[in-house]
């Protein structure tokens, strides 16, 4: 049992010495090959699910899920992060959302306007503490930080319903002189291709975010930080911008979450961040479509189980262990390695 | 003032309990370099099976000797099946791997003993209440706990100070690739202090039984307060643990006692303030 520094690669080759980009590839980052394929891998994903899935306010949440879990995956993939309280981003944008809906005005973008704005600002407070100290303190203060949102929620309940939440939260309406309703249970269309136009963008300037330098810089500091330090980059500010991406876009997803089920409260908000982490993992962190992949994967596997057999999470947790043990690159990263890997077999074979 | 006597002898005991969790993920930490997530549902085992010992025995007595030396055969047996594959690996796999653990362990412990908590009955011979001369008089079992809880982490402390084995594992917190050079047969000290570590949150769970009875989620919020302790005491820190565990303990009842709005924030804006101004915890190293 050796114990190097350095993480064994995936496929086996030695990675010590290789600059941070290079190990990026060999662990199966595959970032030059899925860039922007990926856009359309989510195009064909939400057109699959649109005509599949009966359920429609299930389908809207397989593209919500998929987006907060793609945003947590900038975080757990990307930088190396795992943050055990995504779940306060998602509150916080569902909270803001409904406030703003009921209180404010029925425009969707207000709504997220708002949700978005101050989740980043909030998220900028709430790095600024967490990435103190980054590994494991991070995963600890992050899940403190969501345990004390929930706490707020639940105590101030002059603004936040406490246990009964924010209910009646009157329909978006989309504006700009159109008129058209956001009602996703009269007109589940028209919300479901909303959500989908906004996961699309949202997701593409995800895509962006990575491939930019900085997202570079935030790949070399998971590698190896000091090395990235001795670069000569701000590690810290680098970490702490993601942090902020990553909340808002958990946040924007949250308030959709307000606005599909017309309802905020402490019941399926603050006991997401487990769920969406299981998503992430099981879909693969080594991409942002794994994680879409992964949510869509989990609620399918929710609905079913859950219909025959009670106990369902135990087999969740126990799929999600195999993962972890077997298969860290999740769903998608398995598919991305073999399935080049058997095309070439066959080239060379015939 | 009665009501503060009484009052902070109660955060005293919620305390005590909190430093035994803290002090098992602390020594975990060092050594195993990994922050075991599952502590708290391997604590809402061990309460568990305290309370089907309780049941089938009539006290806690048996248990208190039993749940330790089961759960360390738990531990041990985790550690070399599912938790060394681990070691080569990121930190983080490890920390996401006990986290699927969480889940098993609770829906498990749903399955066979149902959604629904266990009472268990504190032992007879100390149903009664003593009087301390100021305040309510207070139940002996209260001053049990703490009396174990003490003996538990004098007896932790000695065995890392005085012993052998002791000494092995404060050198490979250190530094362990030094401790293997030397020939020493590391991978044996990993698996003892996983199994000692999760005994430790055994014998928290079964003197938390008593207290407040058993449910499948007990472990899920002690955990929390636990990383909050271990952070505010600093990672890696023996008294550090104890003192931020006792302290948060008590802050929290005092709180309850004059603003319970705010108790279950007390913790974490502590943890903020600590992380802020020292952010290697109060009686951290490094």
């Amino acid at each position: 049992m050796t114990h190097v520094t350095t993480t064994p690669s995936s496929d086996g080759t030695p990675v010590e010495g290789a600059a941070p980009a290079t190990l990026a590839r060999v662990r199966g980052s595959r970032a030059a090959r899925w860039t922007w394929g990926q856009l359309g891998l989510l195009l064909v994903l939400a057109v699959i699910v649109l005509f599949t899935v009966p359920n429609p306010s299930l389908a809207i949440g397989m593209l919500i899920y998929g987006l907060w879990a793609a945003g947590l995956n900038l975080l757990v993939g990307y930088g190396g992060l795992v943050s055990f309280g995504h779940a306060l981003p998602f509150a916080w944008g569902g909270y803001a959302a409904g406030l703003v809906l009921l209180h404010v005005s029925t425009s969707v973008w207000l709504a997220l306007l708002v949700a978005v704005a101050s989740m980043a600002l909030l998220s900028t407070l709430v790095g600024a503490v967490c990435l103190r100290r980054t590994e494991v303190y991070f995963s600890m203060l992050t899940l403190a930080f969501a345990q004390l949102g929930f706490f707020i929620a639940l105590q101030w309940d002059s603004v936040t319903g406490g246990d009964d939440g924010l209910a009646g939260i009157p329909v978006p309406t989309l504006g700009l002189g159109t008129g058209i309703e956001l009602n996703a249970l009269r007109d589940p269309l028209t919300f479901f291709l909303f959500t989908g136009v906004v996961v699309l963008v949202t997701f593409a300037g995800l895509i962006l975010f990575t491939e930019s330098p900085m997202g570079r810089v935030l790949q070399a500091i998971r590698e190896n930080e000091e090395r990235a330090r001795g670069c000569g980059y701000n590690t810290r500010l680098v970490q702490l911008v993601t942090f902020v991406l990553a909340g808002t876009v958990a946040g924007l997803a949250g308030g959709l979450f307000a606005m599909l089920n017309n309802f905020v409260g402490l019941q399926p908000y603050w006991l997401l961040s487990g769920v969406v982490l299981i998503m992430v993992i099981l879909g693969g962190r080594s991409s942002l479509f794994g994680p879409v992949l992964g949510a869509v994967v989990y609620l399918v596997l929710e609905s079913t189980l859950s219909r025959y057999y009670a106990s369902w999470q135990l087999i969740v947790g126990a799929i999600f262990m195999v993962c972890v043990l077997a298969f860290p690159q999740g769903l998608w990263g398995l598919v991305t390695q073999t399935v080049p890997g058997l095309f070439r077999r066959r080239r060379s074979a015939g | 003032m009665d009501q503060l006597v009484s009052q902070l002898l109660l955060g005293l005991v919620s305390g005590a309990l909190l430093v035994l969790l803290a002090l098992g993920l602390n020594l975990i930490f060092g050594l195993l370099e990994f922050i075991n997530f599952s502590h708290g549902a391997l604590y809402m085992v061990g309460a568990y099976v305290a309370s089907y010992l309780a049941a089938a025995t009539g006290s806690i007595w048996l248990a208190l000797l039993v749940v330790p030396i089961v759960m360390l055969l738990v531990g041990a047996g985790l550690e070399r099946t599912i938790i060394r594959p681990m070691y080569g690996r990121d930190q983080v796999d490890a920390l996401l791997l006990t986290f699927g653990l969480t889940y098993v362990l609770i829906e498990g412990i749903r399955m066979i003993a149902g959604s629904g908590g266990r009472r268990v009955r504190a032992p007879e011979l100390l149903d009664f209440q003593v009087p301390l001369g100021i305040g309510r008089p207070i139940p002996a079992y209260l001053l049990f706990v703490v009396l174990v809880v003490a003996l538990v982490v004098g007896g932790l402390w000695l065995f890392l100070q005085r012993t052998d084995v002791g000494l092995v594992v404060r050198a490979g917190i250190r530094d362990h690739v030094m401790i293997r050079a030397l020939g020493v047969r590391f991978d044996r000290y990993r698996t003892l202090v996983f199994a000692i570590g999760v005994a430790v949150a055994g014998i928290a769970g079964v003197l938390t039984g008593p207290i407040t009875g058993v449910y499948p989620e007990m472990g899920a919020d002690i955990l929390i307060l636990a990383f909050v302790v271990v952070v505010v005491g600093g990672m890696g820190s023996f008294w550090g643990a104890v003192a931020a565990g006792l302290l948060i303990g008590v802050l929290v009842s005092l709180t309850t006692l004059y603003a319970s709005v705010y108790a279950g924030i007390v913790p974490f804006v502590l943890m903020i303030l600590v992380m802020t101004f020292r952010p290697r915890g109060l009686l951290g190293a490094t």
